[in-house]
């Protein structure tokens, strides 16, 4: 399982979010980033079954541009951190089909719940803890 | 001239209705049994089937979906010889065009034929099947299409639907695709993945909150239920919602009204439910553990997914499709195959199902690089390994020769290492199962076996089985 964490803002939710991802108990590296093209490099290699992927969204535009992932996130539990609650932006934010939807100003409190609770019930045909593959090395790790 | 299907178990009621639609020029055709009547009602069109609410062989009411779907779309009308109001409404909401208590006079049926006649031809029902958009489900097998099948059923109608199957099986993606082909499409299909949360978040995340109902609910928010308004709720893993969650969403299928957490008024929700699992929920209910009136709800119809390895024909063509999705992902030209290749993802038992096999296609696809076609040395190791296992032969136990052999005194064991062989069969056959059915976790084949952790590892060594599929 690895937990691969996309947010662009390096801001207080940023640094919320990082405390409440960090303080989960996971073997594996956290690989953070910043760009969209650097999440998209990214997936052009395996990533391991039972992943978690948190997609911090700061608007409503950078949300839309997620969207050109969605076939690339199958088998890949999505958590994702909207801007706000708009109908329209509950509307976009389910079609990446998130397993758990919270939103930028919130303490995060609950994300840290979730993604501790998919750790410990990981599910799936393997659940092996390896290092990311070659060129796809954390930009930051919190383990 | 207009075909009507009787399935009854009993020929004098069967003999009085097909009398009855003769005389109205109709042409009747019988059937006895559940299997007969499904087997005729795929076979031949048929304009209205007389199904009895229970057959010999199985129940009618909870085959109406099954009969619907059978290929010509017809109106199925249920006749029981002790009329329930709940089987009523169940028949209702499972599509039936209506329950009628014996005896049925004549003029009854006939009624009900000619409504049923004019609403075809008002609708322009025709018999050809409904065009389904089936992206990523793939596979022509006859397993699969029985699927496929309900799932053309599940979203021409609104009823609740239940999808089982293995681990690595599809259910979302059925899931998906029905909510995709319904007339809820434009709404919002909304996964709630009841694995993932924790008891004390399940009704806020289900039903929101209002501001200040509890510490951190700063904001008021609209939980999932309400996100799914005219649209799917998609209650993934549902035989893990907690005990007390399930009371609280019985009320909510059943009348579609919630109360947020902290909220004083009940808010309403045009919700489409499909649940999933990949446990026995009849089981669960047995253990007290979920509860019956919720799967009484919810399976108005079943959709069960073929684990892959009793879908082998199907095996090429997914991995053509996602071996063509792979390339494309990773930037890699197409790649060829092997006839060797074939031939072990061919024998593999894929007990992962799609997920292992998409999962492995990506590791054989890294291990390649730029070689233009794939060999097994590919694959990942484990996979290797147990197709050669699975080739040799293996040599014949206790109970084999018995099974050849059985009338030959020399070939019968003592009781005791027929015993002993017994027992180890049908343990070595249980921790497969149940390897398969928690798809490899650890905590949950102890939970549900009751064994401790160190009973459990001496168990599959024993047996020589893998906690888990190993690395390559």
């Amino acid at each position: 399982m690895q937990l691969l964490f996309y947010s662009s803002k390096n801001d207080s939710n940023e640094n919320r979010l990082k405390a409440a991802i960090g303080s989960v108990s996971l073997g594996d590296a956290v690989e953070h980033f910043t760009s969209l093209a650097g999440l998209r490099d990214r997936l052009r290699s395996i990533v391991e079954p039972n992943s978690i992927m948190i997609l911090a969204a700061v608007d409503r535009s950078e949300l839309l541009k997620m969207q050109a992932f969605r076939d690339m996130l199958t088998e890949i539990f999505i958590i994702l951190v909207l801007p706000d609650r708009h109908k329209s932006t509950i509307r976009l934010a389910h079609l990446l089909r998130p397993r758990f939807i919270s939103q930028l100003g919130d303490d995060f409190n609950d994300l840290n719940q979730i993604v501790s609770k998919m750790i410990s019930t990981s599910r799936g045909p393997r659940t092996s803890l390896k290092p990311p593959p070659p060129g796809s090395q954390p930009k930051e790790t919190y383990a | 001239m207009e075909n009507i299907l009787i399935i009854h178990s009993d020929k004098e009621s069967s003999e009085r209705i097909s009398q009855i639609v003769s005389a109205l020029g109709y042409a009747p055709a019988t059937a006895f049994s559940l299997t007969e009547g499904l087997r005729k009602a795929r076979k031949e069109a048929y304009a209205v089937i007389f199904l009895e609410a229970q057959l010999p062989d199985g129940s009618g009411l909870d085959s109406i979906v099954k009969v619907k779907s059978s290929g010509h779309f017809p109106e199925v009308i249920i006749i029981t010889g002790f009329g329930n109001p709940d089987e009523a409404e169940q028949a209702i909401s499972n599509g039936a065009w209506d329950y009628l208590e014996k005896p049925v006079s004549p003029e009854i049926i006939k009624l009900h034929i000619a409504q049923i006649l004019l609403y075809k031809s008002e609708k322009g029902i025709t018999h050809t099947p409904q065009v389904l958009e089936r992206k990523d489900i793939i596979g022509s097998s006859k397993r699969l299409d029985d699927s496929f099948e309900l799932l053309s059923q599940a979203a021409r109608s609104d009823v609740n639907i239940l999808i089982t199957g293995e681990s690595g099986t599809g259910k979302e993606l059925f899931a998906k695709a029905i909510h995709s082909n319904s007339r809820r499409a434009k709404g919002n299909f909304v996964i709630v993945d009841c694995t993932a949360l924790p008891e004390t978040l399940v009704e806020s995340v289900l039903f929101g909150h209002v501001r200040g109902s509890f510490t951190g609910a700063y904001v008021s928010q609209d939980g999932l239920v309400k996100q799914a308004d005219k649209g799917t709720l998609f209650l993934d893993e549902i035989g893990e919602l907690p005990l007390a969650i399930q009371k609280t969403f019985l009320r909510v299928i059943q009348e579609h009204k919630f109360r947020p957490v902290g909220g004083s008024q009940e808010i309403t929700s045009d919700f489409r439910l499909v649940g999933a699992t990949n446990r026995s929920l009849d089981e669960m209910v047995k253990q007290g553990l979920f509860r019956e009136d919720l799967l009484y709800r919810l399976r108005s119809l079943v959709i069960e997914l073929p684990p892959l390895r009793e879908c082998p024909e199907d095996i090429r063509e997914l991995t053509l499709h996602y071996m063509g999705t792979l390339c494309r992902r990773f930037g890699l030209e197409p790649k060829g195959f092997s006839p060797e290749f074939w031939s072990t993802v061919s024998n593999y038992k894929w007990p992962g199902n799609v997920r292992e096999l998409i999962q492995a296609l990506e590791k054989a696809l890294l291990a390649a690089k730029e070689e233009p076609i794939l060999y097994p040395l590919h694959l990942p190791t484990y996979i290797r390994i147990q197709v050669a296992r699975n080739g040799v032969e293996r040599k014949p136990t206790i109970l084999d020769i018995m099974e050849t052999n059985p009338n030959d005194a020399k070939a019968l064991p003592s009781l005791k290492e027929f015993h002993l062989a017994a027992v180890s069969l049908a343990e070595k056959q249980y921790l497969q199962n149940l390897m398969a059915a928690v798809a490899g976790n650890i905590d949950e084949a102890c939970r549900i076996s009751g064994l401790s952790r160190s009973r459990f590892y001496t168990l599959l060594r024993k047996h020589r089985l893998s906690t888990k599929l190993p690395p390559d």
